[in-house]
């Protein structure tokens, strides 16, 4: 195949509109994924941070485990387990045959993976805040719940926006990874649309451009958040 | 001189003569039955990678290296006659080439002899022993993975009332069979023998979903031909080449 | 008012305190002073529960308070208020917010009485016109003077100051101290963790002179600054006062 017949194939698929359909759909999954991943990543992460401020020595193992075990592990791992794996054990432990919807198993991998980050994120927006801002409210006698609702978690959340925002960059990008288990997002729409017209690059450069698009987006809207919240200091 | 010893040969079957045919045709070889003396005229239709195609104007691919190695054993020389794919069946039969090779698959519709397959396989139905699942017809609602752009892919598709889902790595499809997160997985027979050789809660259905085999073909009348064929045929596959070249062009 | 007695307080093997026995009555003003390190600050601290001691008892109105215990812990601050050197207000809260937060939770003052009170507390730290700027906007000297006032809406009875002009320019100085003044011309109990001699010696009821964790003497300003009794308070006055 010389130049000109490649070319003349990537023109082929760039200009036909179902193509376009086809990785919109794909980039609307991919949001979905990221977003919902993202949103759980963020419980977690507060749960995880909570977890590894506790007082309680067990309760902050079991919060260092959680970050160790997923930070340690590569994503692709994870997903594979609870697609591949879990089902497996579950249907050794119930005898009965146990089948996941891959969408929703992958996201949940996706999710508990982004909560491992989100927990260091929000432990470290929590131990940045300046140690004279949790002794002015104790000073004041503030109780506990009303110091981090009003006086640290404020300032935390501040400090925490912009890697939250790259956060869910990261899970559109990484929600690329759930095509390695045939689960419906851009990647996987992209390797589709390559196989159906026996060319792999030019749909994965096209899925690109969708992946660009979207992250660009998103971190300009950011930046304009993260402007205004700048001005309340 | 050939032509004619060709056709006193042809006269002599002709005249039902089979006492002496059967000595005539102790004494006429397939060499003798060639156009060329000493040459093997193949028609070829290299737009088929990666049988065999044009890369800056020389041939290649699988089958050019394999008319390579087969040229070692049949000890005449080959010498390739493009054409367009339709017209090889038509030049084999009207005796403008000799053979044809060009990816042909069995199909009885053609009027030629085909040799033995060079190269085989099969796209076949992967499923857990105890799945119940016998054939292809057994599929109807179930879950089939299978290859993305493989043929498997095709076949997959074509199997009445099962979804398909398809994946870029056959290992997990089949881990996904093994968890119980898909009924069947269509893939190539060589890959499905080896799992099914792995696992022994694996099996592999008989009916293959697409027979693939390749095989060259020549005029129905040239049987001695074929016979040589298919001997270096045989040869060429126990050869250490046959493997090397497999990989090479990645069949 | 407050007693603390036998306090020890080690910071990586570093004795901050070494058993201190401190204490201050209704009225009093106390200066804590003495060079860096001496175990000024933590002493401060530690009456307010912000350092717990090592070793010790600290009593507020004849009662024992174990800071690790809330509930006590609560009850004591509810009488203290602390000034701290680098003001510690709260950054995303406007000035206004920053004086009624505690108030509203704790004392669970409502909003317009806090407000009344703040407006009140500002225009006598001289800052009636900040209550809607945020900390970011105001120099040095008007943070602290927020703080001192923010302190003073829980109504303590007893002002602790922990280095309360060490931060600011020399130029803020004055107002944050004439502000502490009137707050002892008002009556104010206070301990003053500080440096500036010439503000101990005029409002302080007596000087507390530490070094290396120890109190090394205790004097009223007047014989404190004019007869030292100590080689180590003379060979610090000799320092800072020349």
């Amino acid at each position: 195949m010389d130049i000109q017949e490649y070319f003349g194939k990537c023109l082929e698929i760039a200009s036909n509109p179902e193509n376009y359909k086809t990785l919109l759909i794909g980039a609307v999954y991919s949001l979905i994924v990221a977003s919902i991943a993202w949103v759980m990543g963020i419980v977690l992460g507060i749960i995880g941070a909570s977890l590894k401020l506790n007082k309680n020595k067990f309760l902050r193992f079991l919060g260092n485990c959680y970050v160790e075990l997923i930070r340690g592990t590569p994503m692709l791992l994870q997903i594979l387990f609870f697609y591949l794996i879990m089902p497996t054990l579950i249907t050794l432990i119930t005898g009965n045959a146990f089948r996941v919807n891959k969408f929703v198993v992958g996201t949940i991998a996706i999710g508990i993976n982004s909560g491992a980050y989100s927990t260091e994120l929000i432990r470290s927006g929590i131990i940045g805040i300046d140690a004279g801002q949790w002794e002015a409210a104790m000073s004041l006698n503030l109780s506990h719940w009303d110091m981090m609702r009003y006086v640290i978690l404020p300032q935390a959340f501040k400090q925490v926006v912009p890697p939250m925002v790259s956060e869910y960059i990261t899970l559109i990008k990484d929600s690329s990874l759930l095509s390695t288990i045939g689960a419906v997002e851009l990647l996987y729409s992209a390797q589709i649309m390559g196989a159906n017209y026996y060319n792999y690059l030019f749909p994965l450069m096209m899925a690109g451009v969708f992946y660009l698009v979207m992250t660009f987006v998103i971190s300009s809207i950011a930046k304009k958040v993260e402007r205004r919240l700048a001005e309340s200091d | 001189m050939k032509k004619i010893l060709k056709i006193a040969a042809v006269a002599a079957m002709v005249l039902g003569c089979s006492a002496c045919s059967q000595t005539q045709e102790e004494e006429i070889s397939w060499q003798d039955q060639l156009i060329e003396e000493n040459t093997l005229i193949v028609g070829i239709s290299p737009d088929y990678p990666p049988y065999e195609s044009l890369e800056n104007g020389e041939m290649v691919g699988f089958d050019v290296d394999m008319m390579a190695e087969l040229e070692k054993y049949l000890g005449v020389n080959v010498e390739f006659e493009q054409m367009t794919f339709s017209t090889i069946v038509d030049a084999v039969n009207l005796g403008q080439v000799d053979v044809g090779v060009s990816g042909f698959t069995y199909d009885p519709e053609r009027q030629v002899l085909f040799s033995d397959p060079y190269l085989e396989s099969a796209q076949v139905i992967l499923t857990k022993k105890d799945s119940g699942i016998e054939s292809a017809a057994d599929l109807s609602g179930k879950v089939v993975g299978a290859q993305l752009g493989t043929t498997g892919a095709d076949a997959a598709a074509e199997i009445e009332g099962a979804s398909v889902e398809l994946n870029q790595d056959a290992n997990i499809l089949v881990e996904a069979l093994k968890a119980g997160q898909m009924d069947a997985v269509v893939v190539d027979l060589l890959v499905a023998q080896n799992y099914e050789e792995s696992d022994s809660s694996l099996v592999v259905l008989d009916e293959p979903l697409v027979d693939e085999e390749n095989g060259i073909i020549c005029s129905t009348s040239n049987e001695l031909l074929m016979d040589a064929l298919n001997d270096a045929i045989a040869q060429f596959k126990e050869s250490d080449a046959y493997e090397e070249l497999k990989t090479k062009w990645g069949m | 008012m407050i007693k603390a007695e036998h306090i020890s307080k080690t910071f990586q093997n570093v004795k901050a305190l070494d058993d201190v026995s401190f204490q201050i009555s209704k009225g009093e003003i106390v200066c804590l002073i003495g060079p860096s390190g001496s175990g000024k600050s933590t002493l401060c601290r530690c009456i307010n529960g912000l350092e717990i001691p090592d070793s010790g008892n600290i009593y507020i109105e004849g009662k024992q308070i174990d800071y690790t215990d809330q509930k006590q812990a609560a009850e004591a601050r509810s009488k203290t208020g602390f000034v701290f050197q680098h003001f510690n207000l709260f950054p995303h809260m406007s000035v206004m917010d920053n004086m009624i937060l505690a108030p509203m939770k704790t004392l669970h003052m409502s909003r317009e009485e806090a407000i009344t009170k703040a407006r009140e507390l500002l225009s006598r730290v001289g800052l009636a016109d900040k209550e809607e700027a945020y900390p970011k906007k105001l120099s040095g000297g008007q943070k602290q003077r927020v703080a001192i006032a923010r302190s003073l809406m829980m109504n303590p009875q007893i002002m602790l100051f922990d280095e309360p002009t060490s931060a600011l320019d020399p130029e803020m100085v004055m107002e944050v101290l004439e502000v502490m003044k009137q707050l002892a011309f008002e009556g104010m109990t206070m301990v003053v963790v500080t440096h500036e001699m010439g503000f101990a010696k005029e409002i302080a009821s007596r000087i507390v002179f530490l070094e290396e964790g120890k109190i090394i003497e205790e004097n009223t300003p007047d014989l404190f600054f004019s007869q030292p009794q100590t080689k180590r308070a003379q060979d610090f006055l000799k320092k800072v006062l020349y």
